[in-house]
């Protein structure tokens, strides 16, 4: 406006360079001035970005494409062909001519004593130029080439061995000398014994023959499509996919996304604090003529100095923890990981925004602060809180956009996976101003120190919001990766037993019942009670039907056997599909399984499996019997848990009979390596062989781990809030000392605020976890039935309490005297 | 004094809440003043003094009534041009001093002059040359924490004239110094009004208000008198004749 007597043009609106300059000086100066107060938040923006980039790496390297199968190779053709090593010969010539193989492996399974487990002795070139990623020699040399006498094994199968480097071993009958140590560094559970083959046409594995073999090529698919080894061999391929890659970035720009959001409420709840401290020094500022742009880079420049010195110190910090951390989640992983195979890319783009973060992170609180008129800023009173509709519109928009997300992705689209992790969580977050709002106005009724804190907490709303918006997603991570542990530990298709069961059967052959003595079977008997009472459980006879009429027959394992009844329908015109078990319903397994035979009476098959209802008999003279099947409740998570049975009645009409092939064994903990080891042991001795769940161990520090990391930055975001929402309501203090309230109504003050607001955090964090997973989880929520309560109960009352217990102790100082606020 | 005065005030009203809760702080006040001229502000607490002073330096809107400066309404004036009228054309002192920790007493004067574009050097030059006027060239590079109180003050007193400002706020700026450092403020301001400055002083104290050439009385904000200042302390100076003597 152009007025007499006034100059208002010339030198650009808003000062130009030398403006910005003069602003961005005075914030470099106030955070060096103010360095111990800003350590707190620049202590909490580098351990954020810290874990972001360890976290980041981890996710990459967890997920990262298992080359176990594959090697280098784009293809492996797996063929059988039975034991006749001509046949099998004629078939690598085939697929020598075909497909100029790159490297071939051959296997040949082995018996492991006491268990039902085999173990496949594998001849592999060590030096192939495909194969060599799935093999490291850990101890001792490889086997020579050729060698019928030399072998190598994995820890894993030394240990099921009892063998040791450089002494015998007995595999399959023949006796061995261990001779190195070796391991699959792309698949840790891979249990295998290594023999060097004399040449690539070799089909003798330890000079035995070979039964599968593992063609890799790098051979172009139509190629390896039109590939026929000839003869009656069993022929599948399988193809790197090439899709895995795409879903794991998906899923790491996910992770990144997320990270990067915590980083940012971080900073966010940061810079609402110091915004507040210097509201005053603004104002004066704004009296000195500065415009609105001038005041809000004063906070922007400080944030992109803290994104600057927060992000630098952060990609140490992370990189520093990558490194021990790295071994730890081989085990969990499953394979052994490169400390510099990290998504440098991602993680360049992680710095670059984790920069970026806290200086838009302060433009909110920079955008609120110079919109309070100069007069009030230098009065210091915090502006007043905005209505928090607007927020909870879009809250609601995000949540529901989230949801849809997650359920239409059915966990395999990574896009709208990330799309969905990303609404909810933000859907979730915008919902802190309505909390702190709903807790302000809880507040008339409450005690009079809760009362007072809470109303603070809804006056500086802006603070309090930002604080427990990363609270809660500090709480809501780990809650998440708990569930997710659990969904892991029990999902069906990864589990055979739940961690607390053992199965021991009489023959390694499921389909035959062995022939034994009394004095055996007592023996057995005897054994298996022995260890069941040293686990405090009782061992559950598992009963199978056989038909006397058919004659005894060698089983797999060669003992000699009648084959059992089993269940299971036709697959074709000379072929079945059993059951994998058909368990007689004894009152024991009646019990043991919570069975309920009145329901299916009249029945002469009852299932657990509930896709299981048209099922022949098989196994009896007749071959086929149509039976009547019924399915009962209670279905059965675990592969190997018996789910089928046959009615004692449908025993009798048929008038087979009955004998002990087994037991079950409940016990009522969890069983540890030693308890499993002793369960093979005693397997081996009493001539039975057992099956216990794989061990997962790793998820479980991978649960504390993340709950520990968590509630460690909930508690220092609260520190930086608690304190400050303290030092603003120093003059309420001071009067209520002055008013005769003493030490206790000083630390019932700040405990209180700490624990208000960690307590909100954490029921908001859990919740919104669950909040991404059950959508996620839409079609399987049976999975999610596993709750973590250990850590749970740890992050939700845990985290509270330690605030405010922490809040107590620290605040009984009685403040000094009645200090004037001055700005210097 | 002739010409446009520098701070005019016509009619200014400003009332705070609505209904039942309605505070009228300042209620159809006029008030001119004149360039080279000093007034004084006077009236009991809570009478409207900060808040007239506020609304005469743009910090605050009237809820009816015209500011104008050097002729100039501010009604029409947009936030950002308030702003850098303020920087341009008005200068502030606190009492309690106001100075920015983290930059230096050279800085702070020429933080208004840097954050309306002049480059640092000339600004520092002129910064420069106002601690020299005041005396204090030797503590250009001192932060405010290692400054006395009076020294801070006659700081802000430089930072709230440095540049071509010629209309002088004050309010209380000697409340929070000794006798003899408010005294040595209080030349500074009557020699900037010399100058060609106009200043408005909001006080309590008869004392300082004696260095006047005006003192207006509000109360229950209106503005109930307005008199020549009483004879002060100074006027008993040997050779001294009103006001020449201060």
């Amino acid at each position: 406006m152009a007025a007499a007597g006034l100059v208002l043009e010339g030198r650009g609106r808003h000062g130009g360079l030398p403006a910005r300059h003069a602003v961005v000086r005075w914030s470099w100066r106030m955070l060096r001035r103010e360095w111990r107060r800003q350590v707190l938040l620049l202590t909490l923006v580098a351990c954020t970005v810290g874990a972001a980039v360890c976290g980041l790496s981890a996710t990459h390297a967890y997920n990262a494409t298992a080359d176990g199968t594959f090697g280098s190779a784009r293809a492996v053709l797996h063929m059988t062909g039975g034991s006749d090593p001509a046949r099998l010969g004629s078939q690598l010539g085939a697929a020598a001519t075909g497909l100029a193989p790159d490297q071939i492996i051959t296997h040949r399974s082995v018996p492991v004593p006491g268990s039902v487990a085999t173990l496949d002795v594998r001849g592999q070139d060590p030096h192939g130029r495909i194969g060599s990623p799935r093999l490291r020699l850990l101890d001792g040399r490889y086997p020579a080439a050729g060698s019928a006498t030399e072998i190598a094994l994995t820890p894993s199968a030394a240990r099921e061995f009892h063998a040791r480097l450089g002494g015998p071993v007995t595999l399959g009958g023949h006796e061995l000398t261990v001779v190195g140590l070796v391991e699959n560094p792309a698949k840790l559970d891979d249990t295998f014994a290594l023999a060097v083959p004399a040449g690539t046409a070799a089909t003798l594995v330890a000079g035995q023959p070979a039964t599968t073999v593992d063609v890799l090529t790098d051979a172009p698919r139509p190629t390896v499509q039109t590939f026929r080894p000839g003869g009656d061999a069993s022929l599948s391929i399988q193809y790197r996919q090439s899709l895995d890659r795409n879903a794991n970035d998906a899923f790491i720009l996910a992770v990144a996304t997320v990270a990067l959001l915590l980083v940012a409420l971080v900073a966010t709840a940061g810079f609402a604090v110091v915004a507040q401290r210097r509201l005053r020094q603004i104002g004066m500022l704004g009296a000195m003529g500065a415009t609105d742009r001038q005041l809000r880079l004063v906070l922007v420049g400080h944030g992109l100095l803290t994104g600057l010195v927060g992000t630098a110190a952060g990609a140490v910090l992370g990189a520093a923890a990558w490194v021990p951390v790295a071994p730890l989640l081989e085990r969990p992983a499953g394979h052994r990981i490169d400390r510099l195979d990290v998504p440098w890319l991602f993680l360049a783009v992680l710095l670059v925004v984790a920069v970026l973060s806290p200086t838009a992170a302060a433009w909110w609180p920079a955008r609120a602060v110079a919109r309070v008129p100069a007069v009030q800023a230098l009065s210091a009173r915090p502006p007043a809180p905005v209505r928090a509709r607007q927020s909870v519109a879009a809250a609601v928009v995000l949540l529901a956009g989230g949801v849809v997300s997650l359920v239409a992705s059915h966990r395999t689209n990574g896009l709208l996976v990330s799309l969905g992790i990303v609404g909810v969580v933000g859907g979730v977050l915008l919902f802190s101003p309505l909390v702190v709002r709903a807790l302000a106005a809880t507040a008339g009724r409450m005690p009079f120190t809760t009362r007072l804190v809470l109303r603070d907490l809804g006056r500086h709303q802006a603070r309090s919001g930002a604080a427990l918006a990363a609270i809660t997603l500090a709480i809501g991570l780990p809650v998440a990766i708990s569930v997710l542990a659990g969904v892991n530990q029990s999902t069906p298709a990864s589990g055979n037993l739940s961690a607390h069961e053992v199965l021991l059967r009489t023959s390694r052959d499921p389909s035959v019942v062995p022939l034994l003595s009394a004095a055996d079977m007592a023996r057995q008997q005897s054994a298996v009670d022995a260890y069941a009472a040293r686990l405090g459980a009782t061992a559950v006879p598992l009963t199978m039907a056989y038909d006397p009429d058919v004659r005894p027959m060698a089983g797999v394992d060669g003992k000699t056997g009648r084959l059992v009844v089993d269940a299971g329908h036709r697959t074709g015109s000379n072929s079945w599909s059993g059951s994998s078990g058909l368990w007689v319903a004894t009152p024991a397994t009646v019990h043991a399984f919570g069975l309920d035979p009145a329901s299916a009476a009249g029945a002469a098959l009852v299932t657990r499996q509930p896709a299981r209802l048209a099922l022949d008999l098989l196994g009896s003279a007749s071959r086929q019997v149509p039976i009547r099947t019924v399915h009962v409740a209670g279905a059965s998570a675990y592969t190997s848990e018996p789910a089928n049975f046959l009615t004692p009645e449908a025993v009798a009409a048929h008038r087979w009979r009955t004998a002990v092939t087994g037991w079950y064994i409940s016990a009522p903990h969890d069983l540890t390596d030693a308890q499993r080891s002793a369960a093979r042991d005693m397997a081996a001795t009493a001539g039975l062989v057992s099956e216990t769940r794989a061990a997962q161990a790793g998820l479980g520090t991978l649960r504390w781990a993340s709950v520990a990391a968590g509630a460690a930055l909930a508690l220092g975001v609260l520190a930086m809030t608690v304190g400050t929402i303290r030092a603003e309501s120093a003059d309420d203090l001071r009067t209520l000392t002055a008013t005769g309230a003493g030490s206790g109504a000083r630390r019932a003050l700040t405990a209180a605020t700490a624990g208000a607001l960690a307590l909100a955090g954490t029921l908001l964090g859990a919740a919104g976890a669950y909040a991404v997973l059950v959508p996620a989880y839409a079609r399987d929520l049976g999975l999610l039935r596993h709750v973590p309560y250990l850590p749970l109960t740890t992050a939700i009352p845990g985290v509270p309490l330690l605030a405010l217990a922490t809040g107590w102790l620290i605040a009984g100082r009685e403040p000094a005297g009645i200090a004037r606020r001055l700005l210097e | 004094m002739t010409g446009v005065p520098p701070l005019e005030l016509r009619g200014v009203s400003r009332t705070y809440g609505e209904g039942a809760a309605a505070v009228h702080a300042l209620t159809d006040v006029d008030l001119t003043v004149s360039a080279g001229e000093l007034v004084a502000v006077m009236g009991p607490s809570g009478s409207g003094k900060s808040t007239l002073l506020t609304i005469a330096g743009s910090l605050e809107e009237p809820t009816t009534g015209d500011v104008l400066i050097e002729g100039t309404p501010l009604s029409g004036l947009r936030r950002n041009d308030r702003a850098r009228l303020r920087r341009r054309h008005i200068g502030y002192v606190f009492q309690d001093f106001n100075l920015l920790a983290g930059l230096t007493a050279v800085e702070n004067i020429t933080m208004p002059l840097e954050l309306d574009g002049v480059r640092t050097r000339q600004a520092r030059a002129a910064g420069l040359k106002a601690l020299e006027d005041l005396g204090l060239a030797d503590r250009a590079d001192a932060f405010p924490d290692e400054l006395s109180g009076g020294q801070r003050q006659r700081i802000a007193l430089a930072r709230a004239l440095v540049g071509e400002r010629r209309l002088l706020l004050a309010d209380e700026p000697t409340g929070a110094l000794d006798s003899h450092s408010g005294e040595g403020v209080m030349r500074l301001i009557r020699s900037a009004c010399r100058s060609g400055a106009a200043a408005v002083l909001v006080t309590h104290d008869a004392q300082l208000a004696s260095w006047a050439d005006r003192v207006v009385f509000v109360r229950d904000g209106r503005v109930v008198d307005s008199t020549p200042p009483p004879p002060g302390p100074e006027s008993l100076l040997p050779g001294a004749t009103g006001r020449e003597a201060r």
